[in-house]
């Protein structure tokens, strides 16, 4: 169907155009806001440490890459008879942390959860391109195509970037090296697959719709 | 024109002030007519369109009375 060009836009079909996708995005950006809200709130006042703040114990999992797991029958206690345990990862906590623990301890975590947001700011960005040039626009193109390099660069850096801050923080509490460059690469390998799947389709469909916005643009030309 | 500015992409001339000033018609008249919007037509007559559909060709040779070939014609290059 041709646009009209001089019609008004219709708010109604663009609400549908970018549903569900759009509802999804606002409700988890109101949720991220209230839920950090009540985060910084007992962060502050309250007992809880989280991502390292408050008076807690500051805790980060950590790979056992390298690090001797004492217990004979793995990290586990209570095993039946002929069952042993063992894991990837193990909780580590500073019972008194310093603050370049808490920081360490805060650099496991947050990077994730920023870029969740980032994502989904970005996503926000997107939805509001489309509601106001049509689904088929340059802009669109250059924000999937951006979203799609984001997406692929940003789980990369921030599993390295964890992994990273993950043993500089294990290093502070066991005696022992820790393997920090292999952790990293395990850490970046294991990430890879799902991020890469997901920006290679955001980097087709902005040549999909790079091309649409062609074809478009040639329709809107046509009386 | 600008270097920006590459001009139009084709050779064709549309004649719609033309034959509108000759079977004294407005714009408004023929967009009424012909069930195009006034802005299209205009983006017709200025020379700013990328296509023509027939339809479209059809219903403003009935309203003009005319030939396709009265409508359009092509600008030799220099």
């Amino acid at each position: 169907m041709r646009p009209d060009l001089d019609a008004a836009p219709d708010q109604g079909t663009d609400t549908k155009l970018t549903a569900p996708l759009g509802g999804a995005v606002k409700f988890i950006l109101i949720l991220a806001a209230v839920l950090l809200a009540i985060v910084l709130i007992f962060a502050v006042f309250g007992k809880i440490g989280l991502f390292g703040l408050g008076s807690g114990r500051a805790c980060s999992g950590a790979r056992t890459n390298g690090i001797a797991v004492t217990a004979t029958a793995g990290p586990l206690a209570h095993l039946r008879s002929g069952v042993t345990s063992g894991g990837g990862q193990v909780l580590l906590c500073a019972s008194h942390p310093t603050a370049g623990q808490r920081v360490l301890v805060s650099l496991t975590q947050v990077p994730e959860i920023a870029l969740y947001l980032a994502v989904v700011l970005l996503l926000a960005q997107l939805l509001r391109g489309i509601r106001a040039a049509g689904p088929f626009a340059v802009t669109v193109a250059r924000r999937l195509r951006f979203l799609g390099w984001f997406v692929l660069a940003g789980s990369l850096v921030v599993a390295v970037g964890q992994s990273v801050a993950q043993s500089a923080f294990a290093s502070t509490v066991v005696t022992g090296s820790v393997p920090a460059v292999r952790n990293a690469v395990d850490a970046g390998i294991a990430v890879l697959f799902v991020p890469l799947l997901i920006a290679c389709g955001l980097l087709t469909l902005a040549r999909v719709i790079r091309v649409g916005a062609r074809m478009s643009d040639d329709l809107a030309g046509t009386v | 024109m600008t270097a920006a500015d590459p001009g139009p992409e084709h050779a064709i001339e549309i004649h719609l002030d033309e034959l509108l000033a000759a079977r004294g018609m407005t714009l408004t008249q023929l967009s009424e007519q012909v069930g195009v919007t006034i802005v299209n037509l205009s983006i017709l007559k200025n020379g700013r369109a990328k296509a023509i559909r027939f339809s479209t060709l059809t219903k403003l040779c009935e309203a003009l009375d005319c030939q396709p070939g009265d409508l359009l014609s092509w600008r030799k290059g220099d």
